[in-house]
């Protein structure tokens, strides 16, 4: 019997995405996830908050980073885990950015994140693809 | 405590690790994609043979969390997530089932912190384990 071990590519740098942000989208995100709270499409309720304004779903910058990764790995897709921490709020309107570096090869461990095009990060965490295995 | 009457407010003390709350059936449907490529382009992780991007799982593990959660407090704040995505392809039609438990709960500096878990499973085969971290409100 041998034995085949099928490893998935490392490159250094993630496929890097953009996402314009803006109240359509913004919407269709939300009928998506049925998450429909005002303090992403209201502007008259969001001007009572501490936000000022409409703010973006935070699983909005995270699938665009999960969008990312799969761009980078392509099909079949590899496992992965993804631990992240949602560290800045992003007003609708923002245009973001998801990439991320490889830190450790040996564990695919890479630093990811969100970022608007000012550099503000909105979401950091590490991403760790699973290498998977197989026999004949 | 356990969460009894459907239209009260979910509150901190509510949550009991290790309780489920609920499962919910979705299916990645030509609706759900449709609304994929509006927020994020046709671009986007999709090809000719139907594969479906991952972020939909994604997006319907936030979608099961909000149907079976609610209704939550204003002013609840999304802290960190953990997604933990299995190998291999999705298609577009496939249904998957998404269950709800509480993985945990703590008090800190005057702060409740809830650790909510969904996973996903189709076919006998789990495609994601999402841990949702909230600070909750109440």
């Amino acid at each position: 019997m041998t034995q085949t071990i099928q490893k998935t590519v490392l490159p250094p740098e993630l496929v890097t995405r953009e996402l314009k942000t803006g109240p359509v989208s913004t919407r269709k995100y939300a009928e998506l996830t049925t998450d429909f709270n005002p303090i992403h499409m209201d502007p008259v309720f969001a001007a009572g908050t501490s936000f000022g304004q409409p703010i973006i779903h935070g699983t909005m910058g995270l699938n665009l980073l999960v969008d990312t990764i799969e761009a980078t790995f392509g099909d079949p897709a590899p496992g992965l885990e993804i631990d992240v921490r949602f560290i800045r709020p992003v007003p609708v309107g923002t245009t973001i950015r998801a990439g991320g570096s490889l830190r450790k090869a040996s564990t695919g461990t890479y630093d990811v994140f969100v970022e608007t095009a000012a550099g503000e990060r909105a979401v950091e965490g590490t991403l760790r693809v699973v290498t998977t295995s197989a026999s004949s | 405590m356990t969460h009894t009457i459907d239209d009260a407010v979910w509150t901190y003390e509510d949550f009991q690790p290790g309780e489920t709350y609920g499962s919910v059936e979705l299916k990645l449907d030509e609706t759900r994609l449709a609304l994929w490529k509006e927020v994020y382009g046709d671009e986007a992780r999709i090809d000719q043979t139907g594969r479906v991007p991952r972020g939909l799982l994604v997006a319907g593990m936030m979608e099961t969390y909000l149907r079976v959660v609610s209704p939550r407090p204003p002013g609840n704040i999304h802290a960190s997530q953990k997604l933990m995505l299995g190998s291999g392809s999705l298609k577009v039609g496939d249904t998957v089932t998404a269950t709800v438990t509480c993985l945990d709960k703590i008090r800190r500096k005057d702060r409740g912190w809830v650790t909510i878990g969904v996973v996903m499973n189709s076919n006998g085969h789990e495609l994601l384990r999402g841990e949702i971290r909230t600070v909750w409100a109440r």
